[in-house]
Parts: structure tokens; sequence; C-alpha cells
């Protein structure tokens, strides 16, 4: 198990977090830029010292420091603990197979030898980094990584800059390496798709603090805080009443009426423009301006356009969470009554 | 417009070709003015290669000396968050601005015969005055700062992501140090070490205060031109240059192409 909870105080920066991931799990830290998701990664990793916490990890000590408590801090080279960060960061100087097998805890050659199979490094191993494309190094870096005897592992936005078909090709072989280990796994990223993809629970941070911690499903459809839903993906809120709102995600829109699935709203369609894998609508809803892509102009050819928000969150006017608006169906009196 | 571009772009060629020239001048007079008969004569002369001896071999010491002592200076200067370390690092940027006659003048009153760290030079039977140890250190303090801040800013380029990497994968410091921070910062330390040699080969100002003897090719440029005239001079320039000059163009050449 990796528990932590620390403080770093910079001068124009604080990051305090606590979190504990249990082994075989995996966490997604997402925030937007700046909000202190690499400086988390660095503090368990060790490459940074924390003003005040500690870092534990199977029970041992890893980093311990504070006012009253006699500083421990196990270095970076003896935490066992890997990193695949944003850029794959290979040794220039040295080729393919030189930096698989860089350091030490280096695995037996022949689990090298399948991992480096399994990401098809097998007519690389003599290239040097520099003749290499940005998929190919991404995948050195990962086999680098994983071709040790790792207890903790550490992924900073590890695809970044690749193209959206590479990422999740990545992402899916990077799911099925780590499979077996059982370690626990910490994520970093700004694009929830991918945190969403991969991990099973979240930490949503902002400004260095935690804002919302949970599973990534609950997160994503029950979002504790209006605050927390503008970071998951949530772009407006509209007022149901005075004391209502319901938060609108665009991939939780769908082109029809579906009383029983959500919240049904007329619309009025203030742009449309094809975009190639679909159709980009600005649609008014209520007294808020969405923009949503579906798959075709069938909203277009409606008389009344609706849409229906698939059980979208409601909150408080305090911006607190309160339930799903699982459905909703039409009374005898022809008003809404909810499910 | 064409024509008055095409102006412009020979306008600017021709006045990099003067300014080329101009700051050449000494070295194209240099090789205008000497004749190869002049170079032969000189050199045939009794004991004329000894200065040369004496230039390279204290000069290769040197070197070897700041390449041991200097690189780790340089890697300190550029990766220690030490405050202190910025007190060395203008020690070294003083040593850089210092006029060499007065770095001689001031080795004269820290390693001169009666000093105390002159003393303990004697003891083990080294003079810092009018030897060849002498020479060496004049050497060293000339040439050190070109190669320390040379090595400071080599080391302060990598990539600290990668470095971080290489303590993840379970590199010491030390580890790190000699499998991938020095063979990174290998080029610009390449180029460093030409600067310094050259500073070496050529070192002057402290020289003449604390190591007029055995003579060097510089010592040797100066009482030729003092005792027998410019022309009979000339050759030893020519000699002093011939010598300095191949290292710090191959490193040129190839810390360029290590780049890419």
């Amino acid at each position: 198990m990796l528990e932590a909870e620390f403080l770093v105080r910079r001068p124009a920066s604080r990051v305090a977090l606590s979190l504990s991931v249990e082994p075989g799990r995996r966490l997604g830290i997402f925030g937007p830029s700046g909000a202190g998701k690499t400086t988390a990664l660095e503090v368990l990793a060790g490459l940074v010292v924390p003003t005040s916490g500690s870092v534990r990890l199977e029970d041992v000590l890893l980093t311990d420091v504070g006012p009253h408590v006699p500083a421990t801090f196990v270095p970076p080279n003896e935490r066992c603990i890997g990193l695949i960060a944003q850029r794959p960061q290979l040794f220039p100087h040295l080729n393919v197979r030189r930096n698989v097998l860089y350091g030490k805890g280096v695995l037996p050659m022949e689990q090298v030898n399948t991992l480096i199979e399994r990401l098809e490094l097998g007519s690389l191993l003599d290239e040097r980094p520099s003749r290499l494309s940005g998929g190919q190094a991404q995948r050195v870096a990962i086999a680098r990584t994983l071709a040790r005897v790792n207890k903790a592992l550490l992924l900073d936005e590890p695809f970044q800059g690749l193209d959206e078909r590479l990422r999740r090709e990545l992402l899916d072989l990077l799911d099925e390496l780590l499979a077996p280990l059982m370690i626990p796994v910490v994520m970093v990223a700004h694009e929830l798709e991918l945190v969403a993809l991969f991990a099973d629970d979240l930490v949503v941070i902002a400004d260095g603090q935690a804002v919302g911690v949970g599973s990534v499903q609950t997160l994503l459809r029950e979002p504790p805080t209006i605050s927390v839903a503008s970071y998951v993906g949530y772009t407006n809120f509209f007022a149901l009443d005075r004391a209502t709102l319901i938060g609108v995600r665009p991939d939780r829109i769908v082109p029809e009426a579906l009383p029983r699935a959500g919240y049904v709203a007329p619309v009025s369609i203030r742009a449309m423009r094809d975009v190639g894998t679909g159709v980009r609508f600005r649609l008014q809803l209520h007294d808020q301006e969405v923009t949503v892509t579906f798959p075709d102009d069938r909203l277009a050819t409606q008389a009344d356009p609706q849409v229906t928000l698939l059980d979208p969150p409601v909150f408080t006017s305090d911006g607190v969470f309160v339930r799903r608006w699982i459905g909703s169906v039409i009374g005898r009196d022809g008003g809404r009554q909810e499910r | 417009m064409a024509y008055r571009r095409s102006l412009s772009v020979w306008a600017s060629l021709a006045g990099t070709i003067v300014i080329w020239l101009v700051l050449v001048g000494p070295l194209i007079t240099l090789v205008a003015k000497i004749q190869p008969s002049q170079i032969i004569s000189a050199l045939r002369a009794p004991g004329a290669f000894a200065p040369l001896g004496v230039s390279v071999g204290s000069a290769i010491i040197a070197l070897g000396f700041l390449v041991v002592a200097g690189t780790p200076l340089g890697y300190v200067l550029a990766r220690s968050s030490w405050r202190g370390v910025r007190l060395l690092e203008a020690g070294m940027l003083l040593l850089l601005l210092m006029p060499p006659l007065v770095i001689g003048l001031l080795l004269v009153f820290m390693l001169g015969p009666l000093t105390p760290l002159g003393q303990a030079l004697g003891s083990i039977h080294l003079s810092a005055t009018n030897t060849f140890f002498a020479l060496v250190v004049a050497e060293v303090y000339e040439a050190a700062p070109y190669y320390v801040l040379g090595a400071q800013s080599a080391f302060v380029g990598l990539d600290q992501g990668m470095l971080d990497q290489a303590s993840l994968l379970g590199d010491t410091p030390r580890q790190r140090f000699f499998r991938l921070s020095l063979p990174l910062a290998r080029p610009q330390l390449t180029s460093s070490l030409a600067i310094a040699w050259a500073r070496a080969i050529g070192a002057f100002g402290a020289v003449i205060i604390i190591a007029y003897h055995p003579y060097g090719l510089p010592m040797q440029v100066w009482t030729t031109l003092n005792e027998v005239g410019l022309a009979r001079a000339l050759p030893y320039a020519l000699v002093l240059l011939v010598v300095s000059l191949p290292l710090p163009l191959f490193a040129y050449t190839w810390s360029r192409r290590a780049r890419g």
C-alpha cells in the first residue's frame, strides 16, 4: 500500500495532499495545469522533500519530515518506485538496449526479452534514441521502467504530445502489462478521458489541494460540488428553480427526448457545423449556451428540437451535490414529475 | 525590388568580409611576413625545441590537474543547492577577470619561498618560483576559470528530468555523475578544455612573474623579441600558434558534430 500525507510550501505555491493506494489499484490525480499534480508525484518518488509530512510504501517509511519529527528520507535510488514521465527522457548516448537495461534491480533477461517483444522493440535495440519516433521512444521508456522490480509506479502525463490513436494504443498496452504486477499505480493527467480510462480512483486537485476524492465513476457522475463538477467536464449549470441547479456535460447529452433516461429539455439551435467526425451544435438550453457534438444532424430536422441530459447531477443553490436526476415522466396534468 | 535586395545582400557580405579581415589581420600578417627559411633557421638553433617541450609538457600537466579537480568543482557550482556555492562561483569569476600579471604577483605572495605555503612546498622539494612546477602553477591559475566556468555551464545545461530518471532507475549520485552527467556534458567539457589549453600554453602574465625560467614558448618569443628582434621572434610565434590551435579546432569540430 502506498500512503502519503504531505505539504510542500514554495514561495509561489502550496501543495497539501493526502492519498492512499492499495496494491493493484490505480489512482488518478486530475486537475488543471499548475494545480500541483507533478509536485505530488515528485514527493512520492523522493525527488522533492516536502516541507512536512510522510510517505509510506509497504509499511516502510520513505519520507517523514516535520517540525517535531526527526527527518527520514530514503533517496529515490533506494525506493524501487518507477516513473514514466511526459517526455521519454531516454539517455541519448546509449542505444535502446542499454537504455532498457540501465540501472539496478533489472529483471532476469528472459522477462526483459518478453517485455521487449511485447513492446515491439526487438528491431530497435541497437538504435540511438535520436533515431526513434515519439511513439517508439515512449515504448522504450515504458520498457526501461517496467524492466525492473518496482514496488509502485508513477505515471506523469505519460502520453502527452502523442496522437490520439497512439495514446489509446499505448494506454491499452500499459494496462495489460500492469495487470499482473499488483502494485499501487498513480497517474497524473490533465485530460479527464485518459484518467477515466485508466484509473480506479480519482483525486481532483485545484490550487494545490484535493477538492474531490472518490471512485472515477462516482466523481464523474456525482461530483460533490459544482466546483469539482466544473473540473470533471461539466461545462454549464442552469437553474431548475430557485433552490436547484442542474449540471450539463456535453458528452452526456443525446439529441432526442428520452424522459426515462434523464432530464429532457427543449433547445434552440444557434449554429451548427459539420466537423467531419460529427456535427457540432451551439444550443440554447434554458438560459445557457452549450456546445455539443452529435454523430449526425438529426436534431436540426426536428420541428421542436429536444435533447436529454443523461442522469445529470442536481446541486443546491450553494453548489452542493444532492442527487442524480434519474428520469422524468410527463404527469397526467401535463407537468413533469421526477422519477 | 529584387535588384535592391540583391544589392543589400552583397553589401552585407562585403561588410562581413571586411570585419573578418580586420579581426584576423594579425594572423594573416604573421603568415604573410614569415619565410619558411626563417622557421627552419630558428628551429635549427641549438636548444630551439626546448621551449616547445617545456610549454607542451607543462600545459599537459596543468590540463590534467584541471580535468581532475576542475570537473567536480564545475559540477558542484552547477548543481549544488547550497547557498555558499555562489561565493565559490564569484571566486572563479574574479580569477577570470583578474589581469594575469596581477595573478602572478599574488602567487608570489601566496607561494613565494618565505610564505608558509612556499615553505610547505619546500619541505617536499618543490619551489613555486622559477621552476617547471612554478610554470605549471601559473598555467593552472590562468586557465582554471575558463575550464571550471565552462564545465559549470556544461553541467547546468543537463536535463534535470533525465538525471531524476537515472536516480529512480537506481543510480547513486556518484554513479549518475560518471554514467550520465559526464558523458552528456562531454562535448561542452571538450570545448572548455580546448579553450583552457590555448590559455595554458599561451600563459604569459603570471608566468613572467613566477616562472621566468625555464623558458616556455611565450617567454621564448618575449626574450627573442627583446634580445634579437622581431624577425627572429616570429618563427617561435608561429610554432606557438601551430601547437596551441589543433586541439581547440578539433574540439570545436567534434563538439559541433556531437551536438548534431
